[in-house]
């Protein structure tokens, strides 16, 4: 009995709530507690800049969302049409996303599916397995950081 | 060449911020009014490298390749306006696609530029503001007039070097 409630308990910890969107027909995959929200693509005016794929701001009423370019980082075309904003957590505040028009999913995995690459990539962090397909997981925190 | 800016000794509350709003490509960016000089239509200074006025000569560059070297603003276009610039040190002229409007921006309407943008913008902008239900971003005046090859710095005026002239601003601008 008590080793069925610890296997029950050591199960239900195993989960990982992940939020799956697409980009120009790719997947990729990121946990539920960096992403602040799902909208509409909002209004944006483009910003001469020398960071990478940070080039533009969006704004919600008087907030101003600087906007990462993932698309442009995974060499990506956002083909569908209105886009959709995934607010992300970054680690320096707010960022707005560009993804496809295809609402995200809520998924939960199993952290045994998911593989942790070496960590020279802050951004791309693993792998995780979806319909049999392996999907990128993607640290939102720390877009725009260079491979170490 | 026409003047189009006039030119006043009385200065402006501390507290409000002139600003000129000009649009650059598909970008609005705006002109500190203090460091505002003169307005003249491109189209009269297309073929100068420099533009001589009141005795004072501006280097003509172009706004939109400053900023991304793979940009231009039209020359030829009848709205193109050419902005005399300088910090009271350094003088410049750039050329725009056209002047949107000169308004006041009180200090607390300025947005700064999110800590995400970690480059060189960090120097070309000193913040956003809204304007007409968009975003306009500030240019830094010190970096738009200072030469490329000089590091920005304002000790030659605390090392005792007089401004070249006296920071009279912007009180309007008249329609072209």
């Amino acid at each position: 009995m008590l080793q069925s409630q610890a296997s029950r308990k050591k199960t239900v910890f195993s989960k990982q709530w992940i939020t799956v969107f697409s980009i120009g027909g790719r997947r990729f995959a990121a946990g539920m507690e960096e992403v602040s929200g799902i909208a509409q693509w909002p209004s944006v005016v483009p910003v001469p800049s020398q960071t990478p794929f940070v080039n533009a701001v969006a704004w919600r009423g008087k907030e101003v969302l600087p906007i990462f370019d993932l698309a442009g980082q995974f060499h990506l075309t956002i083909e569908s049409d209105p886009p959709l904003c995934l607010l992300a957590k970054h680690e320096d505040g707010l960022m707005a996303v560009r993804i496809d028009s295809d609402m995200p999913i809520l998924q939960s995995v199993d952290r045994a599916s998911i593989r942790h690459s070496d960590g020279a990539d802050p951004v791309v962090v693993g792998t995780c397995t979806i319909d049999d397909q392996p999907i990128d997981l993607l640290c939102l925190t720390k877009l725009g950081k260079p491979p170490a | 060449m026409s003047l189009l800016v006039r030119k006043s000794s009385s200065v402006a509350p501390s507290n409000v911020n002139q600003q000129l709003i000009v649009e650059c490509g598909p970008m609005r960016m705006s002109i500190p009014g203090k460091g505002i000089r003169g307005l003249l239509k491109t189209i009269e200074t297309t073929f100068q490298d420099t533009i001589t006025l009141l005795g004072e000569t501006y280097e003509k560059s172009d706004l939109a390749n400053r900023l991304d070297p793979t940009k231009t603003v039209s020359s030829l276009s009848s709205q193109g306006r050419t902005i005399l610039c300088s910090n009271g040190v350094w003088r410049k002229a750039y050329e725009v696609d056209r002047i949107i409007s000169l308004v006041k921006i009180e200090p607390s309407d300025i947005v700064p530029l999110p800590p995400h943008f970690r480059g060189a913008e960090r120097e070309w902008f000193a913040g956003l503001f809204f304007f007409e239900e968009a975003l306009v971003l500030i240019i830094n005046l010190d970096w738009l007039v200072t030469p490329t090859d000089v590091v920005p710095w304002r000790s030659e005026v605390a090392a005792g070097h007089a401004p070249l002239e006296s920071e009279g601003g912007l009180t309007s601008v008249f329609p072209v």
